[in-house]
Formats: C-alpha cells, structure tokens, sequence
C-alpha cells in the first residue's frame, strides 16, 4: 500500500530543529546539491498524523480513559519501552496483537519484554519547491504532476514570527501581593523587565508539502486504521510542528491510495468495535505483573 | 552465476550505514526466523540466497562488495522521545504517579543520527540477476530508521558488468574477509575484529579480519 499526502499549509509551520541566539531555527534537509530545504520529518508526521490520533481513537473505543497505567499509555502513544531483563519472543502474543490491533500491526512497539516490529513508513514531508522538483517527481503519484513552469524557491517560503509574553502583574496589578510589586514598567526587584520576546522562522502560509505512507503486505484493515487515523487528525486541525496552541503548524491534507479503500475505514471500526473485549483483555495480559516464581 | 552490479536509487537520505547485501538478502530471506545474540549462530551452510560463495579458512564467505557509496554531504538529525504526559487524564486514578524525565524506562532523549545525501549505494556481486531481483523488489528502504522515512529505495537495479568486483576490485579489497586469507599485494585494508560473515553482530562470527578503508 502507497498512500501519498498533498499537504498545503493553512497556517505557519514551525517544525523545529533548534535555537541559534534567541531566535527558532525551523528544520532543515540538506539535498545532495548542498542546499538546505524545510522539511517536516517522517517520525513528526508519522506520530501526529498517525500514532497519536489512532491511540487515542483506540482508548475511547476500547472505554480505557482513565483506566490505563503508565507503561500501557506509553506503549499505545509513544511506543513503550522494553523494561524487562528477560527478553523473550511469545509469537502468540505477537499473533494476537497483530491480528486485534492494526494499528500497532503498522507502527510496532515495545512490550516490557519484548519488541513488536511495524510495517508502516513514513516519509518526511517535502517542500514543494524548485530544489525538491526531483524528489518529488520521484513520490508523486501518476496520477498528479507537477507544474512545468518553476516552482517557488524554498526560501522564498520561509517567514518569521514573533510574539511577545506579557507581564501579567503589569496588566493586573490589583492581583499582586505586595512583597511582589512591580515598576511600572513590569521590572520585577532585581529591575529588569519580565517581558520575553521570542522570535523564530516559520514555512509560511500557502506553502505545501508532499509526504507518504508506506505499508508493504497490509490488509484493509490497515488501510482502514490508518486512513481514519489520518481523518482523525485533520478533524482535530491537522497539525504538526510546535506552538499549535497559538493556531501555528496546520495542514489542509489530500490523500491518494494506490489500492481501493472503500469501506475500509468503516470495517476498521467494526473491526474495533467488535473486539473490544479481546484488545482490552490482551492489553491487561500484556502489562500483567509477572508472578514471582 | 554472473558478475553483477546492484545498485539501490535512494529517495530519501541514508540514515546510519549501507548495510552487506548478504546480510540484507539473508534477512529479506529469512524474517520470520528470530536469532539471537544470547542463542548460538546460525549454521554458516544456512541462508539460501542467489549468491556465489566460497570457503575461506573457516569461513563461507559470500561473493559480495561492502556497499560503496560516492562522495556525499553529511549532516546529524536528531530523533526524539518523552513520556506522553498530555494525555495524563486517561491514567487510572491510583497510576498518576510522578514520572521521572532524566532516567529510568520513563527517560525522555534526543540522539542524534548521521545522515548521507547519497542519490545510489552500489554493491559488486557474483550471483544470479532474476531471483536477487525478486527478492530486492521487497526491499523498500535501507539503512536506520527507515520507518521515518530515511533510506527510502526508489528503485533497485541490477546490472551484468564485466568484471568480478566482489572481493577485491584489481588489488583493493571491497569487502571484509578474514586475515588468515588476504593473498599477498591487496591494499586498501586494515585489521579489525569483527565478522566476514552474516550474521555480522553476532559474536560467534567475531574473528580477525581485514576491513576496507
């Protein structure tokens, strides 16, 4: 299965890869030329747009808010960790996960004893610009194809941003204690002022991103669980990147399958629906305390 | 068995190192098969894959280069993890306990991982085209962390050339291969411990080798 994302960016994109100074420097790819393109990479788009969504989708399912531990809220949203000096290989375990839940089928993880492999790939996002122009032809579906005319340079698609941290004690002075008064400048004691201006780059508005999701020997339900999960996400503001509570990092996706998908999300559902016991009950076995012998 | 050159079209950058294509053909070959290092290692007369092989000494080595990849840009990403305290609330009541961010199994990280810009990895091979194509085609990607996206194969190629590259290209060594058999005149080498034959982390396989440089 090749599924193929058309991403357009609905909001700045501030994927980061660092600080230099004060200001956020976004992620960068370097490409064979030497340039340095924006890129969101494959691990972000395949937590966000797949694993978290997808968990959480599982966990109301299943009726597990506010039921699961922590190795079990680790395992489904960020892929667990392998906790046990003992590591073994239960192929029936590994049987049953696989066939109850496709979504760790695709993105693998880690019991407290033993490491579950994933099928899925997941590509980093690429900028539809002139430097990318041979990459993506290499990604894009026959289907879609790119402009002959040229496209907009990467740079030419990175902006700024900058917000400024207020002074609370400034704007409601009446809510302060005395010992902690302020100037009328916002300077705390020691006289400097606590307001923080924090600047950084960002992929601006309008820009777009290729990305793709590949799963070689999946089944419809695999399809099913991850075109839902991706519904999933663009419901919830399709977003990537940091600063996503200020409105930053959405994306408008459009996806291209390179299999038939009807009515595969609607049989993941049923899929779920009718297993819950099953994956609740797998679920509570898998994370069990072992028996002291 | 045919000279060949097997060359694998990267769409993406190589994260980490190419891997043998005897180690790679044996895994493909091979993946519902667990090993182990704590288990003994596998019989050196296992692994049925389209490649000429010889004894060297004690070893049956493959007939097959260590990947070459052309001059590159390099650069170092980082990949990242933390507990994912945001969805706290679906805790039970009685596991909303303290997590500790600096260690245990709970440790948040950020490691860094070499990345290559490289366009192809080639391998010189002695084998037979049609089936090492069959199982290449199930080969999507290489290298580390390929589940993010890096090492993506665009296409695989292989091609009959005209030459035996396998082990050494004239008198440079292409691959590694155990000490006690590097004939006489072979540059391009240096000693090391390690394996010449899959599989290569194994440490049953460790002995003296040559390894190029």
């Amino acid at each position: 299965m090749r599924i193929i994302c058309y991403s357009e960016t609905v909001s700045p994109i501030t994927h980061m890869a660092g600080v230099v100074g004060n200001e956020a420097i976004i992620k960068r790819e370097q490409l064979a030329s030497g340039q340095w393109v924006p890129s969101i990479t494959g691990n972000a788009l395949r937590h966000r747009c797949v694993r978290e969504t997808g968990a959480r989708y599982l966990v109301d399912a299943l009726g597990l808010s506010g039921e699961l531990s922590l190795p079990q809220l680790a395992f489904l949203f960020n892929g667990g960790s392998l906790t046990e000096s003992t590591g073994r290989e239960d192929t029936k375990k590994i049987a049953d996960l696989q066939r109850l839940f496709p979504l760790l089928r695709l993105l693998g993880g880690s019991l407290p004893d033993q490491i579950l492999s994933g099928t899925l790939i997941a590509t980093s996002g690429l900028l539809v610009c002139e430097e990318n122009r041979s990459r993506l032809s290499g990604l894009l579906p026959d289907e879609w194809s790119l402009p002959v005319d040229r496209l907009r340079d990467a740079e030419a698609m990175v902006g700024t941003y900058q917000y400024v941290r207020g002074v609370p004690t400034k704007t409601c002075p009446d809510l302060v204690r005395g010992e902690d008064e302020l100037d009328a400048r916002g300077a705390g004691k020691d006289g400097k002022s606590q307001q923080m201006i924090f600047s950084g780059q960002c992929v601006n508005p309008g820009a777009a991103f290729v990305h793709g999701f590949l799963a070689p020997s999946s089944t419809a339900l695999d399809i099913g669980c991850l075109l839902h999960s991706l519904a999933l996400w663009q419901q919830a503001g399709g977003t990537v990147g940091g600063s996503a509570a200020k409105g930053h990092g959405r994306l408008s996706t459009y996806v291209h399958c390179d299999q038939p998908i009807y009515g595969c999300v609607e049989r993941y559902q049923e899929h779920v629906e009718q297993c819950k016991q099953e994956c609740v009950d797998w679920l509570t076995a898998a994370f069990a305390k072992k028996k002291a012998a | 068995m045919r000279n060949l050159k097997v060359t694998a079209h990267l769409a993406a950058p190589l994260a980490g190192d190419a891997p043998q294509l005897d180690a790679l053909l044996i895994y493909k070959q091979s993946l519902h098969h667990n090993c182990d290092r704590a288990w003994p290692a596998p019989r050196q007369e296992k692994g049925c894959i389209p490649l000429a092989r010889e004894w060297l000494g004690d070893w049956y080595v493959f007939r097959s280069s260590s990947p070459v990849v052309g001059p590159c840009s390099e650069s170092v990403d980082h990949y990242t993890r933390r507990t994912p305290v945001e969805h706290a609330s679906l805790l039970a009541a009685n596991k909303r306990t303290v997590v500790a961010t600096g260690n245990s199994w709970t440790k948040s990280y950020r490691l860094p991982l070499r990345i290559r810009n490289v366009d192809r990895v080639v391998w010189f091979v002695v084998g037979e085209g049609s089936p090492l194509r069959k199982i290449l085609k199930r080969t999507a990607s290489i290298g580390k962390k390929t589940s993010f996206g890096y090492g993506l194969v665009s296409r695989w190629t292989v091609e009959e050339v005209e030459h035996d590259w396998s082990w050494f290209a004239d008198a440079v060594l292409m691959r590694p291969l155990p000490l006690a058999s590097l004939p006489d005149g072979i540059i391009g080498w240096r000693r090391d411990f390690g394996a010449c034959v899959p599989p290569y982390w194994h440490p049953e396989r460790y002995t003296e080798i040559v390894t190029p440089c």
